[in-house]
C-alpha cells in the first residue's frame, strides 16, 4: 500500500546514485586513468543551461551535444585538462551512457516477460525479437548489396526484431486470445528458424566472419553520441510506460483468469506489454548486439532483494540493469584485448545466478 | 448499484463442446443461492460467464439492469467480485498486497491507493478474519487461511455481487462452517460497515448492503443449510431450482449424480440431509 512508494523511492534513489557512481567510475577506467575528481568536473562541466527563446529542435539535455546546435549557458567552469576532456566527453561517455541505456531496457523487458510468462527462466529475446535483429543485422553486414530503403546495420536489425516479434504473436493468436504457452513455444520455434537462417549467411560471411561474430556477441566499440541520442529517447519514456503496467502485471502472476475477473483487460495489458517489451529490446539490439544475462539475472537477483511487487521491482531492476552492463562493459574494455560484452555478462551472470539458486530458495518466480 | 445478477439463456461452447445449455437464473440483492451438481455440470463455467471472463456465444447476463458485454472489464470487476476454487499464490506477496488487488479496478493506472481503498481493504481483512495475517507472505498459509484471504480479496472489490466457486472445498469443518456464517452475514448485511459508526464520510462509496451471492457448493448439506435457494445444474442445464428441501427431494438430484439418494433431516440444525444409498439391497 502506501509503503509501496516509500520502498520504490528509496531504492530507486539508491539505485540511481549507485548507477552515478559506476559511470563516473567507468569513465576513468581506460588505457589513461582519469581520476573521479576529474571525470566529474569533465561532466558538470558540459551541464548545460539552454538559453535564447530560438527553438531548433527540443529543450536540450543534460549534457551538451555536438549536433545540437542551441545556445547554452554553462554554470560550471573547473579546470581539467583538454585532453581528459575529450577522452571522458568523446570516447568514453557515450559508450557508458549507451550501456547504460541498453543495460535498462534489458532489464526492464526482462522483468516484464518473467512476469508475463510466469517463468523465471524467460528472458527478452523470448519472443524471437532478438533472432530477428540478428537475422536484420548479419544480413546487413554480410550481404553484398545495399538493403532496401537505405537501411544500415541498426534500421535493419531493428526492423529485423520487430518484425519476427511481431510475427510470433500473429501466429500465437488466434480469436483475439494470445495464451502465454502457445506463445512461448511459437517464439522457441520462430528462433530455431531464424538461428538457422543467421547460421546460413554465416558461411557465406567470408571475411566479414569476424564482424558478424563479434556483433552477435554484443559490444559497445565505435558508440556514437547520435546512437546515444535515439536511445536515450526511446528507452526511459518506454520503461516509464511500463511501470503504468506494474498493477497489471502483478495480478496477472495470479493467472489470467483470475486478473480477468479482478477487471484487468488481460489481452489488451498482454498486447501492450509484450510491443512495449520488444521496442525496448529491439532498440537494445540494435545498437549493442545480442547481450545475454542481463535481461535474466538482473530481474532476479533484484526480485530476491525487493520481493515480487513490480510497482517496486520494475523500477529498480531497470536501474540496476544500467549498472551491471556498464559494470560489465568496463570489464570487457579494461583489459588489453577488448572482449564482447556478451561474454563478460555470461561469464560473470551465469555463477551469479546459480549461487542465487543455491543459497536462496528460488523455486518460483 | 442494485445487486440484481440476471442471466438470460445462456449458451456457452468450450473447445467445440457444449458445456452451458440455455441457462437462465437471476439471483436478487440479499439472496444467498447455491449452485450444485455433480463435477463437470459446467458450475465453473456458468460462474465464469458470469463474471465476465468468459462471453457466452449466446443469451446475457445482466447486472443491476446493464448488460455484461456493454461494461469494461474494471466496470464489471466494480460490481462482479469471484472467490475462484484455487488460484496461483507461489509468489511472496504479502496477505496485505493480495487483498489490495481486490482494489484493481477502482486505481487508475497511473493512480495511487487512496485512503478509502485503504479502508476497504482493512475491512474486507477484518470482514474474513485475515487481519492478523496482513504482513505474513502468501506462500506460508494453510489451504484454509488462503481461502479466507481470497474471500477478503473479493470483498475488497466491493461488489454488490459475490460469486464463489467451491469456496470449502479444502477446507476442515471448523473452517467450512466459519466461511460460510462470513458469507452469510455479507448476504443479510449483518456486519455491514454502514451500520458502524466510523463509518466513511459522504461522497464516498458505501459498501452494498445485502450482497447477491452465488455459490458453487460441492457440500449438500451445507448447502442446504445456508442458502436461500438451490440451483441443480446438470448437463450444462438447470435441471431443479427452489427451495433447498424441494430442489434435494428433485428426482433430478439422483439423476444428475447418477446414485439413489434418501433425504432426511438433520438432527441438530433442522435443515435437509441427503445421503447417498450406496447398497439399496443390504440396507
Amino acid at each position: 500500500m502506501r509503503r509501496v512508494w516509500r520502498e520504490t523511492a528509496a531504492y530507486s534513489v539508491g539505485l540511481a546514485a549507485l548507477l552515478a557512481v559506476v559511470v563516473t567510475t567507468s569513465a576513468g577506467v581506460g588505457p589513461v586513468s582519469i581520476p573521479a575528481s576529474d571525470v566529474a568536473a569533465v561532466i558538470l562541466n558540459a551541464v548545460a543551461v539552454p538559453v535564447g527563446v530560438e527553438l531548433s529542435g527540443g529543450g536540450g539535455g543534460l549534457l551538451r551535444v555536438p549536433t545540437v546546435r542551441v545556445q547554452f549557458h554553462h554554470p560550471f567552469a573547473f579546470q581539467v585538462s583538454e585532453t581528459k576532456t575529450v577522452i571522458v566527453r568523446t570516447i568514453r561517455l557515450p559508450r557508458i551512457l549507451l550501456a547504460a541505456l541498453v543495460g535498462t531496457a534489458l532489464a526492464a523487458a526482462g522483468t516484464v516477460m518473467q512476469g508475463f510468462f510466469r517463468n523465471p527462466m524467460a528472458d527478452p529475446s523470448i519472443v524471437g525479437v532478438s533472432s530477428g535483429a540478428a537475422v536484420g543485422a548479419v544480413a546487413a553486414i554480410v550481404l553484398p548489396f545495399a538493403l532496401p530503403f537505405g537501411l544500415g546495420l541498426q534500421g535493419a536489425a531493428f526492423l529485423g526484431g520487430l518484425i519476427a516479434g511481431f510475427t510470433v504473436y500473429l501466429i500465437a493468436t488466434r480469436d483475439g486470445r494470445t495464451p502465454t504457452a502457445t506463445l512461448l513455444l511459437v517464439g522457441v520455434a520462430v528462433q530455431t528458424l531464424l538461428s538457422a537462417a543467421v547460421s546460413f549467411l554465416l558461411l557465406f560471411s567470408g571475411r566479414s566472419m569476424r564482424r558478424v561474430v563479434f556483433w552477435l556477441m554484443g559490444h559497445f566499440q565505435n558508440a556514437a553520441w547520435e546512437e546515444v541520442i535515439v536511445v536515450g529517447a526511446v528507452v526511459p519514456p518506454l520503461v516509464v510506460g511500463l511501470s503504468a503496467y506494474a498493477r497489471d502485471l502483478n495480478v496477472l502472476l495470479l493467472g489470467e483468469v483470475d486478473a480477468s475477473a479482478l477487471g484487468v483487460d488481460v489481452e489488451r495489458s498482454k498486447r501492450a506489454l509484450l510491443a512495449v517489451s520488444a521496442v525496448l529490446t529491439g532498440a537494445a539490439v540494435a545498437v549493442s548486439g545480442v547481450i545475454g544475462f542481463v535481461g535474466l539475472i538482473v530481474p532476479h537477483g533484484v526480485r530476491l532483494l525487493v520481493g515480487p511487487d513490480h510497482r517496486v521491482l520494475l523500477p529498480t531492476s531497470a536501474l540496476a540493469g544500467g549498472s551491471f552492463l556498464v559494470a560489465a562493459d568496463t570489464v570487457a574494455r579494461a583489459g588489453t584485448v577488448e572482449l564482447p560484452v556478451g561474454i563478460v555478462t555470461a561469464a560473470a551472470g551465469a555463477p551469479f545466478f546459480l549461487y542465487l539458486l543455491r543459497t536462496r530458495e528460488v523455486y518460483e518466480l | 448499484m442494485s445487486g440484481r445478477i440476471e442471466a438470460e439463456d445462456l449458451r456457452v461452447a468450450l473447445g467445440g463442446e457444449t458445456v452451458l445449455d440455455g441457462v437462465s437464473l437471476s439471483v436478487a440483492a440479499g439472496e444467498f443461492v447455491g449452485l450444485v451438481g455433480p463435477n463437470g455440470a459446467g458450475k465453473t463455467t456458468l460462474l465464469r460467464t458470469l463474471n465476465g471472463t468468459l462471453s457466452p456465444d449466446a443469451g446475457t447476463v445482466q447486472v443491476g439492469g446493464e448488460s455484461l458485454d456493454t461494461l469494461s472489464s474494471r466496470a464489471v470487476a466494480r460490481r462482479v467480485a469471484t472467490v475462484p476454487q484455487e488460484t496461483n499464490l507461489a509468489f511472496e506477496f504479502s496477505v496485505a498486497d493480495v487483498v489490495e488487488m481486490g482494489r484493481t479496478p477502482y486505481v487508475s493506472r497511473f493512480g495511487r491507493t487512496t485512503p478509502e481503498d485503504h479502508r476497504a481493504v482493512e475491512r474486507a481483512m477484518a470482514r474474513s478474519e485475515v487481519t492478523e495475517l496482513a504482513d505474513r507472505s502468501v506462500t506460508s498459509l494453510s489451504g484454509g487461511e488462503r481461502q479466507r484471504v481470497l474471500l477478503a480479496r473479493a470483498f475488497a472489490q466491493t461488489t454488490p455481487v459475490l460469486l464463489l466457486d467451491e469456496p470449502t472445498a479444502s477446507l476442515d469443518i471448523n473452517h467450512r462452517v466459519r466461511t460460510f456464517e462470513v458469507v452469510r452475514e455479507a448476504v443479510t448485511g449483518d456486519a455491514d460497515d454502514s451500520q458502524r459508526s466510523d463509518r466513511p464520510a459522504d461522497g464516498e462509496q458505501e459498501e452494498p448492503t445485502g450482497k447477491a451471492v452465488l455459490a458453487a457448493i460441492h457440500d449438500l448439506d451445507a448447502a442446504a443449510r445456508y442458502c436461500d435457494r438451490l440451483l441443480l445444474l446438470a448437463d450444462g442445464q438447470i435441471r431443479a431450482a427452489g427451495d433447498p428441501a424441494d430442489v434435494l427431494a428433485d428426482d433430478a438430484l439422483a439423476a444428475a449424480f447418477g446414485i439413489p439418494t434418501r433425504l432426511s433431516e438433520d438432527p441438530t440444525t433442522g435443515s435437509p440431509r441427503v445421503t447417498a444409498v450406496v447398497d439399496e439391497e443390504s440396507s
